[in-house]
């Protein structure tokens, strides 16, 4: 804090001061008998925030205490209103106050979290005053821990990774810790940057067979197979433990259900032996994730490694489940097996109970491969090391803590403090980047993109934008002439030029960009595949890290919010666009010179799209290039615009929303590039997403509009004559738990305002949509479920897929949402129109808008006019009063039951059979091959087939395959027997 | 015989008919063709549920007993779940799974899907460097190294093989070395012991078998080799040495692919629109064929197979054809015998095993065998003691509950096997002959076999 002017700064003074604050501290607070402060010294820093002249540096006083949470104690209560020490008043405000202590000590001595240090005059303590689990325990004095620079170590320690799986059984339902026992746990073990695994264990309750591979240990009593993973895992000791949505299941499970058994010791699975784990339920909110409910276990000196969480903050997918994540990045169809089928497993012999193994198993190394594939560890190291934060925290923390580690970091190095604000909430709002507006149109004429390099940092390198830098009075009032300042246009905020003083802001973002530039040098040269992955996530690491600066100052709920620079920044960047923008219309106009008239037809933060005129791409690249150079030189280093790709042809649909084939090179084209189209979005059914590709094929590739119309048309009839595969219609969603539903309700009668605002916050949260008073599909389509097998319902979490069928006249359209299994086992007919309007036609639409004069026209005319008629249903409402009768195949007249012509077509026999045959053929070779699919996917051919993976596709095919297959074989056994 | 032009065709067969009958009457033995109900389906409604594993399984026990093990030997483990017990060298019985990436599983082939656009390239071959094999029973899995490793076969000669070698569905025995967590480095591979060798019983005259496969009927094209062919049989073509054989077949075989393979695809979609058009080439290639059965079956018993190309279910077993593809045929009631694909039947005392061929095909898909004899795979699926190791795997197959249909209970005394691309015989056993029977269409071949001595020969007509 700032020492109190009235101070005296002799040391006895000092002393005196530090005493009787230490009495007040003490009446006020429970600092459990001990004197908090052990030392207050004066040194000469100055504040951060606003530039105030030159070397303004005042006198603070550094408290040092006894314990670490002292510190947040003592910041209270000169939060208080009684803070007269003295007879001064304390100053409220705090400096660097709220860091983590072990932060704080990694700040003090540079150590960057996964980096190596080097221990100088140290003693190893012996065994038996050892306080932790670790093979080796020192005692030191600080001032000899030394960092090693990355660039003299950089390799990672080989760590022990255990990753694991649970498998409880519950008789109904999703488990419950209270009374659903866990019956296996799979480990694997694997040391960081050896391919081979060490051990597979596998811990299961009741008798189970062996498992090639594998070390199956069986326990009678759940117990003595929690007590044995413990023992397992203290004798591991493995410093990273993985797995796939361990923190908010697997672990806590373990913990709870221990508790529920009363075991004794239970839970320690930490370094240091006295500590159990506990958990937490903890917010995380995160601009990434919004909001979500976690738990926090805490395992000491361990580092947790949640694959699924990893998944969620990095990786943009339709599902997070396991198979849905292994099958896009690993290229593997995971076998799926039910929870209520394990309990089945579970209960039949060590046949069975061995089957649960090698899918638990499964369970277990999915993550180690997903993390390898990721390279997971390298990115999350050279996080750690970049910013110098300790790697647990980036799981666990977001991105501020980042920045703020490498301000302190830079401000420490350069005499400045940080101060400690409390959270002011403001409403405060401020313009963000520009968007001009899309000239929306299908382009047949090469698009060049000029992108701003990283704008943002560049922004602010460029102007020298910091804290440390902004003016809060007038410049002149400083002693600083208007040439020494730059005054961002609109926000008119005012920072000292960089000759004046060089902001923390700056000098961090510069020397991340050179790291980067050195990272991506070394990349180049480097050949072996481990170290290269080291500089690819180091490179990675860094950009992501430049590029979360500006989030920080930006950040209003953040350690150290300042719109001032946050807002000015976008200022800059709307003007270099706009400025961008004018230059090209005036340099590349037929005034000018040019062949052509250009036209920037879209421009979004960073990037300004330009058509210079119907060129070929080649021209336009070469006219791009020549525009980025010349437009850059406008500019202050490191501002730098480039010219990147060309997009031919070009589809811009709206802001955000564009396709395009796009070119790096002018001979060939490289990929099909979209943004914000409905390729990936989950709630879709795979038709639209499937569709939508192949109409962006035919327009951009093969420039073919008359085709791209007809296949959409083709695929019209053949959804309304039923010839779409039901797996392409099927729609998901993801249930909340039933207790929230019921909870929800109740609430929403009670007290409806109150709830609202509090629904829509988990809404934000959720990302789902819950109103309880009108229904949705996939809510009744699990009560549907829930009714007809209790033990098979889904429970909260699950994802639900269902179908929209014909209903009767005037039903809503979630009471005609269906399982898709049901579906396709009672034949239940499609509502073809619901999917032709509500979830096709909007996306074609807007696809088609700019490319034929009239898309509405698609959605007309004969392809619309053949409707599939479903046979009449005995399984639907009206089939109830309909009696089922056989008609002739040939002539549809009403025959016998045991008949498949009627007398006056029994010529036709040769005909009918040949063509029942035909249909029965590809039946046939599509029953085989779905069949065998799911027979290797298993990763067994003497083990039934068990998976319902309803993210797989395969999985509603191979049903519907079946039933259509014995329907089509029946009719054909028929026409044999007929004619015998 | 004056043969004038313009003249009506069907009045020369005629004559020919009526002028072999009166020979063949006292000449040809009767033998009764009767078949065993191993490749008749069971009631779909139990089956059409059941996975294709449940065929491994049959398989495996079946074949497991087959195995000459000493139990007391300490290498022996029973289950491949044991494998963790022991060290150094082991022996295991298994069946071989061999993961081919080129296989057109149903992911793989969306894949090739999107990288090709819409033109989607029919994979030939399945075979690739990257295959790897695994030895499988119901207890677990293990990854096998083979490189140039011993194959024993149960006639006491060896051969060497490699992954290309194998196919999925073969139970073997293993010997070979521990050399990582589950994987083993195979030095010998074992096959199960042959059935009991049959009897052969001599017949007091020589009466022949006939062996025709791959007609591929073309209405379209000239049928003029047809002709010839049934002329030959009828004794009408040929005089000379051998002058006599035709006049002493007891029995003709049709092995599968009567018709020729159908230019276009049908699938779900076009069937609607463009099934008449096809039906009406179908139905000219079914009337000729019947026209000629119907000739043949006049002087001589004929039994028909289907095969790949029939308008019939595809899944082995296939069901047989039916009478109304052969309405003249029955009519006229004539000996025609509808048999299925593979057929196992007793013709007199011998037992008779055959396939059109897709067994054979099916595994030179997924093995490097192609420079081998065609003969010579079908001996191997004779010491595999299955004639079908690829089903259910690769080759379509009816999902069976309990039982592998495939499985060598007992050696034929005749094995063949048709639509293969070259003749050849040979004596696997005592008083085993196996025959590949080429396609007609091809090659104008057709074999007979001599049902006392089993003597087979080819005869070419031109």
């Amino acid at each position: 804090m700032q020492a109190p002017v009235e101070l005296l700064l002799e040391p006895q003074h000092i002393q005196q001061f530090q005493k009787e604050l230490n009495v007040l501290l003490a009446k006020q607070k429970n600092f459990g008998g001990k004197e908090p402060i052990v030392k207050i010294e004066v040194c000469q820093k100055e504040s951060i925030r606003y530039y105030k002249g030159d070397n303004k540096k005042q006198n603070y006083l550094k408290i040092y205490v006894v314990q670490p949470t002292f510190v947040a104690q003592i910041r209270n209560f000169l939060k208080s209103d009684n803070r007269m020490v003295c007879d001064m008043e304390l100053p409220q405000l705090t400096f660097e106050s709220n860091i983590p202590y072990a932060l704080r000590f990694m700040i003090e001595y540079d150590i960057v979290g996964m980096g190596w240090i080097e221990l100088k005059d140290y003693i190893i303590r012996e065994n038996k005053n050892k306080i932790s689990s670790c093979q080796i325990e020192v005692n030191i004095d600080c001032q000899f821990v030394k960092a090693i620079p990355l660039d003299e170590k950089s390799e990672i320690a080989p760590l022990r990774i255990l990753s694991f799986d649970i498998e409880c059984a519950a008789e109904k339902g999703f488990p419950n810790e209270e009374h659903d026992p866990i019956i296996q746990i799979a480990c694997i073990v694997k040391v960081h940057n050896r391919n081979e695994e060490l051990i597979r264990v596998v811990f299961t309750l009741g008798d189970c067979e062996k498992i090639p591979g594998a070390w199956v240990k069986s326990f009678q009593k759940e117990e003595d197979l929690l007590n044995e993973f413990q023992v397992f895992f203290q004798g591991l000791d493995p410093d990273i433990i993985i797995g796939y949505n361990i923190q908010n299941f697997d672990i806590p499970y373990i913990l709870n259900r221990a508790q529920n058994l009363k075991l004794k010791n239970y839970g320690k699975f930490g370094r240091i032996p006295t500590d159990q784990s506990t958990i937490k339920n903890g917010k995380f909110l995160s601009k990434a994730m919004g909001m979500r409910e976690t738990k926090d276990i805490n395992i000491e000196g361990r580092i947790q490694l949640d694959m699924m969480i990893h998944m969620m903050k990095e990786h943009k997918l339709s599902s997070f489940s396991l198979n849905n994540v292994s099958f896009q990045f690993l290229k593997q169809q995971k076998e799926d097996v039910h929870y209520s089928i394990i309990y089945t497993l579970q209960n039949k012999n060590p046949e069975t109970r061995k089957r649960i193994a090698v899918y638990c198993l499964k369970d277990a190394e999915l993550p180690i491969l997903l993390m390898d594939k990721l390279c997971c560890l390298y990115n999350y190291a050279e996080m750690a090391r970049v910013t110098g934060v300790p790697v647990n925290y980036l799981f666990m923390r977001g991105q501020q803590i980042k920045v703020a580690s490498q301000l302190l970091r830079k401000a420490k190095h350069y005499d400045f403090i940080i101060p400690t604000e409390h959270f002011k909430s403001t409403d405060q709002e401020y313009q963000g980047a520009f968007v001009l507006d899309p000239v929306k149109n299908f382009y047949k004429v090469p698009i060049a993109t000029l992108d701003f390099a990283s704008l943002y940092p560049s922004i602010m390198m460029a102007h020298n934008m910091c804290y440390s830098t902004l003016l809060n009075t007038s410049p002149f009032k400083v002693g600083l002439a208007d040439e020494q300042v730059t005054v961002s246009p609109e926000t008119n905020a005012i920072f000292v030029k960089p000759n004046v003083r060089k902001g923390m802001l700056p000098l961090i973002l510069e020397d991340l960009i050179n790291a980067r530039k050195k990272a991506k040098n070394q990349l180049a040269q480097e050949t072996d595949p481990f170290k290269k992955a080291v500089l690819d996530g180091r490179q990675l690491a860094l950009k992501i890290s430049a590029n979360s600066v500006y989030g920080f100052t930006g950040a209003q709920v953040g350690q150290l919010p300042c719109l001032e620079i946050s807002a000015s920044i976008t200022s800059f960047g709307r003007q270099m666009i706009q400025f961008t923008r004018d230059t090209v219309l005036e340099h590349y106009s037929k005034k000018n010179g040019a062949e052509f008239d250009a036209e920037v037809i879209y421009g979004d933060t960073d990037s300004v799209m330009v058509k210079f005129g119907d060129y070929s791409v080649e021209k336009a690249m070469a006219l791009g290039r020549e525009a980025a150079a010349l437009i850059s030189k406008k500019f202050i280093q490191p501002i730098k615009l480039e010219f990147e790709k060309v997009y031919y042809p070009y589809l811009l649909m709206n802001r955000k929303r564009y396709a395009g084939q796009l070119w790096t090179k002018p001979d060939k084209p490289d990929k099909i590039d979209t943004k914000g189209i409905e390729s990936v979005r989950r709630d879709n059914c795979f038709l639209i997403r499937k569709m939508v590709t192949e109409i962006l094929n035919f327009l951009l590739i093969k420039q073919d509009e008359k085709s791209a119309v007809q296949y959409t048309k083709e695929q019209i009839r053949n959804l309304y004559l039923n010839k779409v595969d039901i797996s392409e219609l099927v729609i998901t969603k993801s249930l909340n738990s039933k207790k929230e539903d019921k909870d929800n309700n109740n609430n929403n009668n009670n007290n409806n305002n109150k709830e609202k605002k509090k629904n829509q916050n988990e809404d934000d949260g959720n990302k789902l949509t819950k109103n309880y008073k009108q229904k949705q599909a996939h809510v009744v389509v699990a009560e549907k479920m829930q009714n007809r097998d209790a033990s098979n319902a889904p429970s909260a979490g699950d994802r639900i897929a269902y179908i929209i069928i014909q209903g009767a006249k005037g039903t809503k359209t979630y009471e005609n949402a269906e399982d898709p299994v049901e579906v396709l086992e009672k034949d239940f007919p499609i509502d073809f129109d619901y999917y032709v309007n509500n979830q096709i036609k909007k996306p074609i639409m807007r696809l088609f808008e700019f490319v034929i004069p009239n898309p509405e026209s698609i959605f007309v005319g004969d392809h619309t006019m053949s409707r599939y008629i479903p046979k009449v249903n005995i399984n639907s409402a009206l089939g109830k009063f309909v009696q089922k009768k056989t008609a002739c195949l040939n002539c549809k007249k009403v025959i016998k039951d045991n008949e498949a012509l009627c007398n006056f077509c029994l010529d036709k026999t040769l005909e009918m059979m040949t063509k029942s045959s035909i249909k029965l053929q590809e039946l046939q070779i599509n029953y085989h091959k779905y069949w065998t699919t799911c027979q290797s996917c298993q990763g067994s051919l003497l083990g039934d087939i068990l998976c319902s993976n309803r993210d797989c596709e395969i999985y509603y095919k191979r049903i519907k395959v079946q039933r259509d297959l014995k329907e089509q074989w029946d009719e054909i056994d028929k026409l044999y027997a007929q004619q015998q | 015989m004056e043969v004038e032009k313009n003249i009506d065709t069907s009045f020369i067969f005629e004559k020919l008919k009526s002028h072999s009958e009166k020979k063949s009457q006292h000449q040809r033995i009767g033998l009764e063709i009767k078949q065993s109900t191993k490749f008749y389906l069971v009631p779909r409604d139990k089956c059409i549920k059941t996975q294709y594993c449940n065929i491994y399984s049959a398989r495996y026990l079946n074949l497991v007993k087959r195995f000459q093990i000493d139990s007391e030997d300490p290498q022996f483990i029973e289950l491949i779940q044991k494998i963790q017990d022991q060290k150094g060298t082991i022996k295991a019985i298994g069946t071989l799974f061999k993961e081919m990436k080129l296989k057109p599983y149903y992911f793989s082939q969306n894949q090739n899907k999107a990288l090709q656009g819409r033109s989607y390239i029919h994979i030939q071959d399945y075979v690739s460097n990257e295959d790897v094999c695994y030895l499988e029973d119901g207890s677990g899995r293990i990854k096998l190294q083979i490189s140039n490793a011993i194959l024993c076969l149960p006639n006491k000669k060896e051969k060497i093989v490699n992954v290309s070698d194998l196919v999925t569905g073969i139970t073997l025995m293993i010997e070979g070395q521990i050399v990582a967590n589950n994987i083993i480095k195979v030095e010998k591979f074992y096959l199960p012991s042959l059935p009991e060798t049959p009897m052969l019983k001599q017949l007091n005259s020589n009466s022949y078998l006939c062996l025709i496969s791959g007609l591929n009927y073309n209405a379209l094209e000239s049928t003029t080799k047809y002709r010839h062919m049934i002329d030959y049989l009828q004794g009408n073509l040929y005089s000379g040495e051998g002058g006599d054989i035709p006049y002493n077949i007891s029995q003709v075989i049709f092995t599968g692919n009567l018709y020729c393979k159908l230019e276009e695809t049908l699938d779900q979609q076009s069937l609607q629109q463009d099934f008449k058009g096809v039906f009406s080439k179908i139905q000219l290639n079914i009337k000729g064929v019947d026209e000629l059965i119907s000739q043949l079956a006049s002087v001589t018993p004929v039994a028909v197979m289907p095969g790949e190309n029939e308008p019939v279910s595809q899944m082995l077993p296939q069901t047989p054809l039916h009478r109304s593809h052969f309405p003249e045929t029955f009519e006229k009631e004539h000996q025609l015998i509808l048999l299925s694909n593979p057929t196992e039947f007793t013709l007199g005392d011998l037992k008779i095993l055959g396939t059109s061929g897709q067994n054979i095909s099916d595994i030179k898909k997924c093995s490097q065998v192609k420079n081998q004899e065609d003969v010579d795979l079908l001996e191997m699926t004779m010491f595999y003691g299955n004639i079908a190791p690829t089903a259910p795997d690769t080759l379509i197959s009816f999902p069976q509950k309990d039982q592998d249909p495939f499985v060598l209970q007992e050696l034929p005394n005749i094995y063949f096997v048709g639509n293969m691309q070259k003749f050849g015989t040979k004596m696997v056993a005592d008083n085993v002959r196996i025959v590949s029977v080429p396609a007609f269409s091809e090659t104008g071949t057709i074999c007979l076999i001599n049902l006392s001595t089993l003597e087979c020969f080819p005869v070419i007509i031109q």
